[in-house]
């Protein structure tokens, strides 16, 4: 099978919105500040131990916990692949149902799948959505697959520059 | 089609302001207000109705009122859980 450039150049570029949008979502919805369940807790002091970062440490643990702006963004673009706009509607609120049996108040994941949702049809005429089912995969593998020290250290970097620990 | 959306999300802050669903939003607390879920419950039913069946004034005002009081007693119907110290 033949991959051309633009493909790439497309799917990177959905990473990069993707990662963007989840990271941000997240840290202003104030997951690096405190862990919402014990499972949090324990990923973030793991993580402190191996000699990462603590904040960034509970962003990870809550993100593996409940379904946040991570979540939120791969099933927008999952929906929106599949319905359209009413999609990520619906996805939204699944999202919600979902982070609340997470004990999850849920303002992460709402917001962030409603603005994926947005964002995904502000560039559906140069990106398909598609492009962003992988991306936001390719995203949350350099969060949660790559490198779990220097992933908590960068995440603990942002939050603290957005003044949000 | 439009509308509809934007009808039932009026419909739903108009109930939603007479059941006093509280105003300030607090992003720790498991309480509704009157922005949060109302808003993403309305739009997300509005899309359910839309795909499975076709949206039309009834269904508007329907959902319309029933988000609103979903968002009322939220709290009630997905508790958060406190572990305990």
């Amino acid at each position: 099978m033949e991959v051309s450039w633009v493909e790439l150049l497309k799917l990177l570029i959905g990473t990069v919105v993707c990662w963007i949008n989840f990271v941000l979502v997240d840290t202003y919805f104030g997951l690096p500040k405190k862990p919402g369940v014990l499972g949090a807790e324990v990923i973030g002091k793991t993580l402190e131990k191996l000699g990462g970062n603590i904040n960034g440490g509970y962003f990870m643990g809550n993100i593996v916990c409940s379904p946040d702006a991570s979540a939120g963004t791969l099933m927008a673009s999952i929906f929106y692949y599949l319905i359209g706009f009413k999609g990520g509607l619906v996805a939204t609120l699944l999202i919600f149902i979902g982070n609340r049996l997470c004990n999850d108040p849920g303002y992460a994941g709402t917001f962030g799948a409603l603005s994926a949702t947005v964002i995904i049809h502000l560039l559906s005429g140069f990106i398909e959505p598609k492009y962003f089912i992988g991306g936001m995969v390719v995203a949350i593998f350099t969060i949660q697959g790559l490198y779990h020290v220097g992933a908590s250290k960068v995440l603990g970097y942002i939050g603290k520059k957005l003044g949000m620990i | 089609m439009i509308f509809y959306y934007i009808l039932s999300l009026a419909i739903s802050l108009v109930v939603g302001f007479i059941i006093r669903l509280p105003l300030k939003i607090d992003t720790n607390s498991f309480k509704g207000n009157l922005f949060f879920p109302t808003v993403f419950v309305t739009l997300g039913l509005m899309a359910i109705v839309d795909i499975l069946f076709n949206l039309n004034l009834v269904f508007s005002i329907i959902v319309g009122i029933l988000s609103p009081l979903f968002s009322k007693y939220v709290d009630v119907i997905f508790p958060g859980v406190s572990y305990g110290g």
